[in-house]
């Protein structure tokens, strides 16, 4: 390298020279844009060539598209067997991945999965980015939150979400300090049961493009059972056969059966929090069977897991958020349920060294 | 050239041009023996004001990330063709060898080992730091190993 040799750089450089630039931060100026506004052509001659390669790379890609879309035709008809079915659905994945890889490097489509404009679920692309990013930013936090308050050994076997689902109670329903993930509060925060009343809205963020059937419950894990001294669970909500997919992400009960109504969360005083939890089941043969649920079987007190057995349900998609008993409780018991509150404590702490009268007892007899 | 050093070694030169004596000793302590050098070391290190950072439009900012990942694509693209080519390689290399098992059991077993009591030439002259007293006898003819049968 030629030693001291007077290098004159004008002082905003980075137009004029393509530098290798080491700490580069981004500066916005102006507020984001409702558009996308392409770079400029004939500023930089390196984006400039790096355009073309990422348009040779797209138009690679979407010829290896067509002859593999030629190979899977061909594999669907031919004859039955047992390694078929794997092999399509290899085929099938291998498709999706040079779909999403054709247009990612495209700026406009990282432009607008970072400001979430015209994000088209249909398209394999957006599918592919956002299930990377609920891999590496929903799901630790999810993971994280589910076995420190123990839900998952309680309520169902360890698991890997592979959906999302965020609840929104609606305005207000959030306390000032929580948390806030995209517009919806963090798995396992606390919320008032005042605010729980209503039902929620549940919105579900998925990665399959053909519709599937789910199964929702809401249960505590929670209540207490006096008889067996330890806890019991409490189904709050179910309804089968929720159609949903990526780009139907909203559960609406219209095309769903209810096979519990939504009762408001009441968690009784004396107990510690309560964890609702909200899972989302898919149904038999991935998603296709309709499940016919009835309601004479299915009873409050069913627990998680011998629904999921008995109808073969598979668990995909888990939040949760926790209550305490609050003055609201009370309304609940008296105007929902109509029920007289319970109220638990612990047992009257008996004092071993005393005897009945309160004496204390005598260690040695007099003979 | 534009490298990120340049800048730095552009100010070592200038500052040991001007030389140490120009400005006091800090300490005092780090001039051994009335040597300069650590100070003017730490001045360089010390003393030169940081590099500002890059600071990158929307625009720009754009333009980078697209950069970059045009490279990514490049790079995996000759990963690509690398590897492709090796593992043509390897095949052409396992039909041969599959092929000449199957012509003679005997060659292709002595294609796949190697001699395991092979040895370094025992002949060889041992090594020395200094040339010996005589280098080469000119007068009798050297003697050649017999030919192997």
């Amino acid at each position: 390298m030629s030693f001291p040799r007077v290098v004159l750089r004008a002082g905003r450089s980075c137009s004029t020279m393509p530098t290798r630039a080491f700490s580069v931060k981004s500066v916005v100026r102006n507020a984001a844009e409702p558009t996308y506004k392409a770079p400029a052509l004939g500023v930089n001659k390196t984006f400039d060539e790096a355009l073309k390669v990422i348009a040779e790379d797209k138009a690679k890609r979407l010829a290896d598209i067509k002859s593999m879309e030629a190979a899977l035709a061909q594999l669907v008809k031919a004859a039955p067997s047992a390694a078929k079915d794997t092999e399509i659905a290899a085929l099938k994945e291998k498709i999706f991945k040079q779909e999403a890889y054709a247009e990612i490097n495209d700026p406009e489509i990282q432009w607008q999965f970072k400001n979430n404009k015209n994000v088209d679920m249909s398209k394999a692309v957006f599918r592919f980015m956002k299930s990377k990013q609920f891999k590496r930013e929903t799901l630790p936090l999810i993971q994280q939150r589910t076995t420190q308050m123990f839900v998952t050994p309680d309520l169902l076997p360890a698991f890997t979400p592979s959906v999302n689902v965020q609840l929104d109670f609606g305005a207000g329903s959030i306390p000032e300090g929580t948390k806030v993930v995209d517009g919806y509060f963090e798995t396992g925060s606390y919320l008032l049961p005042g605010k729980t009343v209503v039902e929620p809205k549940v919105n579900v963020t998925s990665f399959h493009p053909e519709q599937r059937y789910y199964t929702v419950a809401l249960v505590d894990p929670d209540m207490p059972d006096v008889e067996n001294e330890t806890y019991k669970q409490q189904l709050h909500w179910l309804i089968a056969n929720v159609p949903l997919s990526a780009t139907q992400t909203e559960l609406s009960k219209e095309n769903a059966d209810v096979v519990l109504s939504y009762l408001a969360p009441h968690p009784p005083k004396g107990t510690k929090y309560h964890r609702y939890t909200l899972i989302l089941a898919e149904q038999p043969n991935a998603g296709q069977d309709k499940v016919q649920m009835d309601a004479s079987a299915i009873s409050r007190e069913t627990t998680l897991r011998d629904l999921c057995s008995h109808f073969k349900l598979e668990v995909k998609g888990l939040t949760f958020f926790r209550q305490v008993w609050d003055k609201n409780v009370s309304r609940i018991y008296k105007e929902i349920l109509q029920q007289d509150e319970p109220v638990y404590g612990n047992q009257p702490k008996v004092d071993e060294l005393l005897d009945e009268t309160g004496q204390k007892k005598k260690k040695f007899i007099h003979m | 050239m534009s490298s990120p050093f340049a800048r730095t070694a552009l100010k070592a030169a200038n500052l040991m041009r001007a030389g140490a004596p120009s400005t006091p000793k800090k300490g005092g302590g780090t001039s051994l023996n009335g040597e300069p050098r650590n100070d003017l070391i730490k001045k360089v290190l010390f003393d030169a004001p940081p590099r500002p950072p890059v600071r990158f439009s929307s625009e720009d900012m754009t333009r980078h990330e697209t950069i970059e990942r045009a490279w990514k694509l490049v790079r995996q693209q000759q990963k690509q063709a690398q590897e492709e080519g090796l593992a043509k390689k390897f095949e052409m290399m396992r039909k041969a060898n599959a092929e000449l098992e199957a012509t003679s059991s005997q060659l292709f077993k002595h294609s796949q080992t190697k001699e395991r009591h092979a040895v370094f030439p025992r002949q060889l002259r041992t090594l020395t730091d200094t040339p010996p007293k005589q280098v080469w006898n000119y007068r009798e003819p050297a003697a050649t190993p017999a030919p192997k049968a």
